[in-house]
């Protein structure tokens, strides 16, 4: 199956549709969110609270305690609701949305599965390029595991770049400010989750196999998550003491539960 | 009598009930050309798709090699094309032989320049356009290049020279002159007109209902043929042998 993986990356580094339209949905993830409408009026009543070192730079300017800063910024932000103990838990609470804003909406994000799922699966059924591997002595069950391997490997490293990239532009400065294991376990989380978003158009394309009805299913599927924030669980992912764990065990249950199906589509798929 | 690279005995196949192929039996030596001639319908594609591993070998045997068809061992041995070229069109000339070497596990560089100069698919002639955007005839010539890149022993050619035109046909002929002398192996190429597949073919085998009904070699078939023939009388002389086989 190595040589099935080396040739499927070897593709996937080579085709310049598809890097092309990776690039084209991260500047649009970029432009997007650069004209995104912030309504949060806690964030339009204390606009000097925009970023984490604005934050600790008022803190420090006044002289205050980080118990005296975290009651003060708790009443600042009408936040005495909040069960926050530290600075920190009062920053995520009124500033979370710096992280749900930019990777909650999600906006090209989602049509990475379409890509992938069309480019890697949809068409090799059209053309017949399976056929290539079966010739050499490939099995079916090692082409579809082998595409699998290098859908989701390859779909989880291209979400987290994405996501790494609107981070680090819009949201940088708090980025760098918290706990390193609190930042990066929910980015990977937000990776997986879109591995588990890629599974439905990989199940689809399986069952279906003509790469234009496949194609039409996942834009619906797509624009269905999009417009219908089916998807907000991942807004949870930041919340500070927010658990991992469901979220996590669910993107697997879902990527394990389509890939399963689609074998079964895919074995009893009659290549041409 | 040469080296044995495909034996098949007793092959049976049917689709929709419909037996394809009735009790073929065939056997192939290394080092000669093999043009298997038939109408539409006579079950020549199916009979590749079987040898291929892309249809199930429903009855009777078939062994590459003395591998059984069936067998990866087999499949590694066996270089393919049928119908169109299975191509990924986003991808350059060279990068879809790239491919097929890693698939295969064979990604000798100095292989894939040597077939792209023979059938002439350099990248300066295709301009390292994708794929796609290329005429059929380089993607015929590719998909040459691509079933003879791992060396396979066994060479099967489903109407590869109906879609060539005279230039590539003479290049093709070339190469499996070349091929077929370099290393112990045989080649099958289908067609249903006799002038196409005269220059490369060293064994001509008439298919009929799912069987082979006469073998022919080249040397047998020139000493019917009057000095200076050409299309005209290759064609005629097809004619007669189909009447042949069907008495």
């Amino acid at each position: 199956m190595t040589g099935l993986l080396r040739g499927g990356f070897y593709r996937l580094t080579h085709s310049a549709v598809l890097l092309i339209a990776l690039l084209v949905i991260l500047a649009a993830d970029v432009f997007l969110n650069s004209r995104c409408d912030v309504t949060s009026s806690n964030m339009r009543e204390l606009p000097m609270l925009c970023t984490m070192s604005e934050f600790s730079a008022y803190a420090e300017s006044s002289n205050m305690s980080v118990t005296t800063a975290t009651a003060f910024f708790r009443k600042r932000g009408q936040l005495e609701s909040s069960d926050a103990a530290d600075v920190i838990g009062v920053f995520q609470d009124i500033h979370p949305f710096q992280f749900r804003w930019v990777l909650a909406a999600k906006r090209g994000m989602l049509a990475i599965p379409i890509i992938f799922a069309i480019v890697f699966l949809a068409l090799d059924f059209d053309r017949r390029s399976f056929n290539n591997a079966l010739y050499t002595g490939f099995s079916r069950n090692q082409v579809y595991f082998a595409k699998l391997i290098l859908l989701f490997v390859s779909g989880f490293l291209v979400s987290l770049a994405g996501i790494c990239a609107l981070t680090g532009i819009y949201a940088g400065t708090v980025f760098t400010r918290l706990p390193g294991g609190y930042v990066w376990s929910r980015l990977l989380a937000h990776a997986l989750m879109d591995c588990a978003l890629m599974a439905p158009p990989l199940l689809a394309v399986c069952l279906i196999r003509k790469t234009v009805i496949s194609g039409g299913v996942i834009v619906a599927y797509d624009l269905l998550l999009r417009f219908t924030g089916l998807v907000q669980t991942d807004m949870d992912l930041w919340g500070q003491g927010g658990n991992l764990l469901p979220v996590v065990l669910l993107s697997l249950l879902c990527i394990l539960l389509c890939a399963a199906a689609g074998w079964i589509g895919f074995r009893k798929a009659r290549l041409p | 009598m040469g080296e044995t690279i495909l034996e098949v005995s007793g092959l049976r196949h049917t689709i929709a009930g419909r037996p394809v192929l009735d009790g073929l039996s065939l056997r192939l030596e290394a080092g000669r050309v093999y043009a298997l001639l038939g109408p539409q319908d006579s079950g020549k594609t199916t009979l590749l798709r079987v040898l291929g591993g892309l249809a199930p070998l429903q009855e009777g045997s078939a062994a590459i090699c003395g591998e059984d068809v069936r067998s990866p061992a087999a499949r590694r041995e066996t270089g393919m094309l049928v119908d169109e070229p299975a191509l990924w069109g986003e991808l350059s000339v060279a990068g879809n032989l790239e491919l097929q070497g890693r698939i295969l596990g064979k990604t000798d560089r100095k292989r894939m320049g040597r077939l792209m100069k023979a059938l002439e698919i350099l990248p300066r002639d295709t301009g390292r356009r994708r794929v796609g955007s290329c005429p059929e005839s380089i993607k015929m010539r590719l998909g040459a290049a691509m079933a003879l890149l791992g060396e396979p022993r066994l060479l099967l050619l489903d109407e590869l020279y109906s879609g060539l035109d005279s230039d590539d046909a003479v290049r093709m002929d070339a190469l499996l002159a070349g091929e077929t002398a370099a290393r112990p192996m045989a080649a099958l190429l289908t067609g249903s007109f006799l002038p196409h597949l005269w220059g490369p073919a060293t064994d001509f085998l008439l298919m009929k209902g799912g069987r082979i009904r006469a073998h022919y070699t080249k040397e047998e078939l020139t000493a019917r043929l009057p000095e200076g023939f050409g299309g005209t009388e290759l064609a005629a002389l097809q004619e007669t042998l189909e009447k042949e086989a069907a008495e």
